[in-house]
């Protein structure tokens, strides 16, 4: 085959292959011939019209030579082309195109890793990691904590080079940002909350061992089981968290869930204390913890989280004291 | 009506016609299957596109008529040349025979003096 594709203008190129695309369509029908031998030929006809024509050759000089083909519609006149022929070639020619699309996604995907630029081989090697994790579920941790390193030092190496990531962020920021959120979540925003949780589990335990006591020995009967319904309807048993809770309105419930909401909402602002301040003194551990969730973050945003925790804090301790007081713990 | 049948037979006897012709330049020689193209449409009212002769060649090598061999050339890349077969050569030659019996029964219909 003569390959004189590269020798047209974009515009003749493209003629040309529109043209070979009808005749191959044309021929398909054909019994008896093969339409890659005549597709061949065709190009070899047309590459010596065109040899002493200046390169590269524009598309007028090319329809020259197409009119002289004719138009492929005309080759088969007088043939009887056969359906069943036709419409397996057209399937063939469709399924041969979506595996040479995908074959030519893989091809690149593969040439980017082996001989590519180290910016595009990383990308791909970290999605390529990644979406092997998400298809074999039970190594997807271990997926993902490659991926990440490998998606890291993707991020790291493109900012080494100050290029920008551009379509390689797609490639780069799964596994990348889904273990960078869970850090978040684990670091930044659960400790207060799980904190909360358990100091109440605490209490709990301590306030119905408390209940049981009283009840217990007011009743000396071992099989008092401590259920909502009970407690309730004795109303005399009031233990420390009772008294604790008392000051703050609504019935025994509505009170421990506001004790409840309360506290967290102290332990927040004491975390956000915390918080801040490491993200103030230490800006760029966050921004490298955090990538790329966090890449805008600056010191001051760990002081201002700092401060306004801090007085937060602050009306929070007040208030506590005045609650406090109001239970009489402080007497 | 009439120009359509006029259509219609002028392709089907071209079409044959197109063919015997094709054989009939290769008789007794190879030839490179653009020079075959460039020598029929040099033929007035012969070859009306000349891609038409590609299928044809297709076709006949599928067949048996003809056979081809690559050979090196100095303005480029090998090209395939095209000679007969054995039978591409008993077929010409009944071809022709036949050819040469409806052109002389048609030229000598016309020329039988009116009654």
């Amino acid at each position: 085959m003569t390959d004189v594709g590269t020798e047209f203008t974009p515009e003749a190129e493209t003629r040309l292959g529109e043209y070979l695309r009808q005749v191959r369509e044309v021929l398909a029908g054909l019994p008896d011939v093969n339409p890659d031998e005549i597709e061949a030929d065709v190009r070899e006809h047309v590459a010596n019209e065109l040899r002493a024509v200046p390169r590269p050759i524009g598309p007028d000089a090319l329809a020259a030579v197409l009119a002289r083909l004719g138009p492929p519609d005309q080759w088969a006149a007088g043939d009887r082309p056969d359906p069943l022929r036709r419409a397996g070639y057209l399937i063939r020619e469709r399924v041969r195109g979506v595996g040479a699309a995908v074959g030519d996604r893989l091809r690149r995907a593969w040439d980017a890793i082996s001989r590519g630029p180290e910016d595009w081989r990383l990308a791909y090697l970290t999605f390529g990691v990644f979406a092997l994790g998400v298809v074999v579920l039970p190594i997807f941790p271990i997926c993902l904590g490659v991926s990440y390193f490998l998606g890291r030092a993707g991020i790291a190496h493109a900012r080494e080079k100050g290029i920008g990531l551009a379509a390689r962020r797609w490639l780069l920021y799964p596994p990348v940002v889904i273990v960078s959120l869970k850090l978040f979540v684990g670091l930044v925003l659960a400790p207060p909350f799980v904190t909360t949780g358990v100091i109440i589990e605490q209490v709990d335990q301590r306030d119905r061992q408390e209940r049981w006591e009283l009840i217990y020995r007011s009743r000396a009967d071992e099989r008092v089981v401590l259920s909502r319904d009970f407690i309730a309807s004795h109303p005399e048993a009031t233990t420390s968290l009772d008294r604790t809770v008392a000051p703050f309105p609504g019935n025994r419930e509505v009170q421990r869930v506001l004790a409840t909401l309360f506290l967290g909402a102290g332990l927040v602002a004491f975390w956000g204390v915390v918080v801040g301040s490491l993200g103030g003194l230490f800006p760029g551990a966050v921004r490298a913890v955090f990538c790329p969730l966090c890449d805008r973050f600056r010191g001051k945003h760990g002081w201002w989280l700092a401060g306004s925790s801090l007085v937060g804090l602050v009306v929070w301790a007040g208030w506590a004291y005045d609650l406090a007081a109001d239970a009489g713990l402080l007497s | 009506m009439d120009t359509d049948f006029l259509a219609n037979w002028t392709t089907q006897m071209r079409k044959g016609l197109l063919e015997l012709s094709v054989l009939a330049a290769l008789r007794g020689r190879r030839l490179y299957g653009y020079d075959i193209v460039k020598r029929l449409s040099a033929v007035d009212g012969l070859v009306i596109g000349e891609g038409t002769i590609y299928p044809i060649l297709s076709r006949f090598k599928k067949e048996g008529l003809v056979e081809t061999t690559l050979a090196e050339s100095p303005e480029g890349p090998a090209r395939k040349y095209y000679q007969l077969t054995a039978r591409g050569r008993q077929l010409l030659s009944k071809m022709l025979a036949a050819w040469a019996d409806v052109r002389d029964g048609i030229d000598q219909v016309a020329q039988e003096p009116l009654p």
